[in-house]
């Protein structure tokens, strides 16, 4: 500790070196000092805190045209590439529309089972109606029929008439 | 020198170079607008940097050029406060209102510019004598002369603070 007490006196004097001030600083801060160097461990704080200091605002890098160029170069190549990587990406994951539908009551189905079931019960229906329709021509086909034989007796009837 | 050497040498000091100059005249947004002058009037001699051999002792006098000139011109147009005109505040309101660190960097501010660049340059950014002699056109044994009387300063001053501490805490 005595060596310190004369390194400290030899740092007030300005005569200690760089590796001196070194090792005074790092026993001052190492926070295991004598009671009478306690109160220079704020001077050495302070010196710390001020190599903090940084400029607000740094210094911009200097650009020559000739790297202005290149660095335009490379930045106009860069974002071509990603441009064209995400209209790849978009263009392989687009939505897959199928040509295969159908419209009913206005809305678009494309689920085929469901189609063919609603069409199956629409022509079942048609079918129906067509066969209740049908019911009375039934008749006159009955009597027409009926009639085909007195159509075979055309000597008979002309007979009857003289 | 290209950009890219100007890059590496130059912008790489912008901090220490900003500590230099807040350290010459105690004002953070002057000390900026001195380096952001100093870095432009470099690029425009670039071509002269390369025969220096110590560019960063180079610079580091050219800041400290700058910031005299600039001390003197505001001087001449009574806008910048002088060296002398630095005022004290009273010790006892000091004391009581911030940490003895905050106090010993006022207390380097309070030295004369040369004693207090000097303790700067050692002590906060690790410079030999030689380079700081080189800095500020002195011998070096005139920076360790200066060097020496001003951390004799701070050290009455933290001596004469502790003081006026023991004798506050006595009283109480």
């Amino acid at each position: 500790m005595e060596k310190m007490s004369e390194l400290l006196e030899k740092y007030f004097r300005g005569e200690t070196s760089l590796a001196e001030e070194k090792e005074l600083k790092k026993y001052i801060l190492s926070g295991n000092v004598e009671p009478e160097h306690v109160v220079y461990s704020s001077l050495f704080q302070a010196f710390d805190q001020e190599k903090n200091d940084n400029a607000v605002v740094p210094l911009k890098k200097i650009v020559s045209r000739n790297h202005m160029f290149r660095n335009n170069w490379v930045k106009i190549v860069s974002y071509s590439g990603i441009a064209a990587a995400l209209l790849l990406a978009l263009w392989i994951q687009r939505p897959q529309h199928s040509d295969d539908f159908a419209i009913i009551l206005g809305n678009k189905i494309e689920n085929q089972e469901y189609a063919q079931k609603y069409a199956t019960a629409k022509l079942t229906k048609v079918n129906n109606v067509l066969k209740s329709s049908m019911e009375p021509l039934q008749s006159l086909n009955d009597v027409k029929r009926s009639l085909k034989p007195l159509r075979t007796m055309p000597d008979f009837k002309s007979e009857t008439t003289e | 020198m290209d950009s890219i050497q100007f890059n590496t040498q130059i912008i790489a000091l912008s901090d220490k170079l900003f500590r230099l100059a807040k350290s010459i005249l105690r004002n953070s947004d002057a000390a900026q607008d001195a380096v952001q002058d100093l870095s432009l009037k470099l690029w425009e001699k670039r071509g002269k940097l390369d025969e220096i051999e110590n560019i960063q002792a180079f610079t580091m006098r050219s800041m400290r050029n700058l910031c005299l000139d600039a001390i003197r011109q505001k001087h001449n147009e009574d806008e910048f406060p002088a060296e002398l005109e630095f005022v004290e505040p009273n010790p006892h309101q000091q004391i009581e209102s911030k940490d003895l660190v905050t106090r010993i960097r006022e207390m380097i501010d309070e030295l004369p510019e040369l004693q207090r660049t000097i303790i700067r340059m050692r002590d906060v950014e690790g410079m030999e004598l030689s380079e700081i002699a080189y800095i500020t056109s002195l011998t070096e044994n005139a920076v360790s002369v200066n060097l020496s009387r001003g951390r004799q300063k701070i050290k009455d001053k933290i001596m004469k603070e502790q003081k006026i501490v023991e004798e506050t805490v006595w009283k109480r």
